[in-house]
């Protein structure tokens, strides 16, 4: 067990269970098996929560539940923490550089990397999932190597593709939908990161590795999600 | 069935915020000024969480393919009924029996930002998506019997004005602003500029400042709409219904539920300025606002004939 966790007032209408200040796996695990256990035992008018890196948000309706009842539920559900199961593992194919990667070059070139050392050590590694946020599908990862690291682009572009594998800092993330975006782009997968039915593929705790393919792959996987529908 | 003839601003079926999918990061939606919203479902003896239309500064125009009871609740505007070569007025926060063909034509939203249309059964949405609506979109209606005409003589709040009080509990990274940083906060106003969505309202005025060692970037964590941001630019962004799940800037302060709905209702160029106020405080002004949504729907007098 860790530092003890803090319950500040989120608004009028949720609270923050909020852990230690930095990015951890062991935090990021005690926040998922809190969510698990406020999702199981869901009391009247707790109405959701949202689990990010180190903090659960839960959201109540004060009209059904008081700030004080919520708190002392909350207390009474952090001292019943379990153990969170080991998550799902899953594989990603990702097309790396190219078109699909535009910035893998400048990605290389600062590490001092070949194209191909980088990617490999892209998918070498292994990602927990953290949280999954900023548009619907987002998975967070984390685990980057740190020899690739490297900042936001200063200026965001207008548009990142769907399915675009991207890093910032010691992070690496999928775009689900195009979008707006400020990622370094490597790579792009065929997979549906979000489906209006199935949601979303990741789910935060899993865990998730990279499997570089060609070109040819990329389409064959593109026409069987397609069918898939 | 009604059908879109002409979209207006920006129109969108909306129905209660939803919560249960925050974990995969899809937003809670729902309508900017749930409890107006409400007030048109009532109307039309719709459960309150019946999708209806938002619409934003001007009304659509759209044609209804079947009889049904509609209501607008708004603030103001002058609003027209065409059936056959007659233009009927459509008054705003009383329900109106419509016949088939009737066509509501667009006007402008003369108060307020928004207002919501409501049909008797409510509006069909396909999926958790509030998409953008465009002309010739064809949204089914549900069945209904509704069979009262009911009015609302005074709206339970008033029509926002130029300036705005928005009441605030302060944030959950309260300190890592300074103490002048807090000062500015609830000591200046702030200009509400046109780079503003249903996703949030950005905030200009005087820079807010950050304690030493803060620069406006946090882990990034749960977001809900009334989250005010500082962005690292020190200027700050209020949060609305369409915001993302999760957010990286400080949250300085979070407005109360009862006054979400004003800032929803505010225009670009309005000024707001923020009050502090307890959490117990903010939970009285929620119940006093939902009381008041009770009494305020009547049945109409009958109109002259």
């Amino acid at each position: 067990m860790g530092a003890p966790a803090e319950i500040l007032p989120h608004g009028d209408h949720a609270v923050d269970i909020v852990f230690e200040d930095r990015i951890s796996i062991e935090i990021n695990s005690r926040v998922l098996a809190l969510a698990e256990a406020v999702s199981a035992h869901m009391p009247q008018g707790v109405i959701g929560c949202i689990p990010a890196y180190r903090t659960l948000t839960v959201e109540y309706d004060p009209m059904r539940i008081s700030y004080g009842q919520i708190c002392l539920f909350l207390r009474g559900m952090l001292g019943a923490e379990s153990v969170p199961a080991r998550g799902r593992l899953i594989r990603i194919p990702v097309v790396y550089g190219g078109e699909f990667g535009p910035d893998l070059e400048a990605v290389a070139r600062a590490a001092g990397l070949s194209e191909r050392e980088a990617a490999e050590r892209h998918f070498m590694r292994e990602y927990h999932v953290y949280m999954i946020g900023f548009m619907p599908g987002f998975p967070y990862l984390g685990g980057l190597d740190p020899a690739i690291a490297c900042p936001r682009r200063s200026t965001p572009r207008l548009r990142v593709e769907a399915g675009s594998v991207g890093i910032a800092g010691l992070q690496t993330g999928i775009y689900p939908e195009a979008s707006p975006g400020g990622w370094n782009i490597i790579g792009r997968t065929p997979l549906k990161l979000f489906d209006d039915e199935k949601l979303s593929l990741l789910s935060a705790g899993d865990r998730v590795s990279f499997v570089p393919i060609d070109r040819e792959a990329y389409d064959r996987i593109t026409q069987a999600e397609a069918l898939k529908k | 069935m009604i059908e879109i003839l002409n979209k207006g601003l920006l129109t969108l079926p909306v129905t209660v915020s939803r919560h249960l999918l925050e974990r995969f990061g899809v937003p809670t939606g729902g309508p900017a000024d749930p409890f107006l919203c409400i007030l048109a479902n009532r109307l039309v003896e719709n459960p309150d969480g019946a999708c209806a239309l938002e619409a934003s500064l001007m009304l659509p125009g759209l044609v209804f393919h079947r009889a049904c009871f509609a209501a607008i609740a708004g603030f103001s505007a002058e609003v027209f009924l065409k059936r056959g070569q007659d233009a009927i007025p459509f008054p705003l926060n009383r329900t109106v029996l419509i016949e088939a063909g009737d066509e509501l034509l667009p006007a402008p939203i003369k108060a307020g930002m928004r207002a919501y249309i409501a049909v008797s059964g409510g509006i069909e949405r396909k999926g958790f998506r509030a998409g953008k609506l465009t002309e010739g979109t064809v949204l089914a209606i549900g069945e209904s019997s509704p069979r009262r005409i009911l009015h609302i003589p005074e709206l339970p709040f008033p029509a926002p004005k130029e300036k705005a009080e928005i009441r605030v509990i302060p944030g959950v990274q309260e300190s890592a602003f300074s103490r002048e940083g807090k000062e500015t906060f609830y000591a200046s106003e702030y200009s509400y500029t046109p780079e503003s969505s249903r996703m949030g309202i950005r905030l200009k005025g005087e820079a807010v400042s950050f304690r030493p060692g803060c620069d406006g970037n946090i882990i990034s964590e749960g977001m809900l709409a009334g989250d005010i941001q500082i962005t690292p630019s020190g200027q700050p962004i209020l949060m609305l219904s369409d915001c993302p799940t999760t957010g990286g800037y400080t949250k300085i302060a979070h407005a109360i539920t009862a006054d979400i709905p004003l800032a929803a209702q505010l225009r670009p160029g309005a000024r707001i300025r923020f009050r502090q106020v307890s959490v117990a405080d903010a939970h009285i002004a929620l119940r006093r606002l939902i009381i008041k949504l009770d009494p305020c729907v009547r049945e109409a007098p009958r109109q002259g004939d």
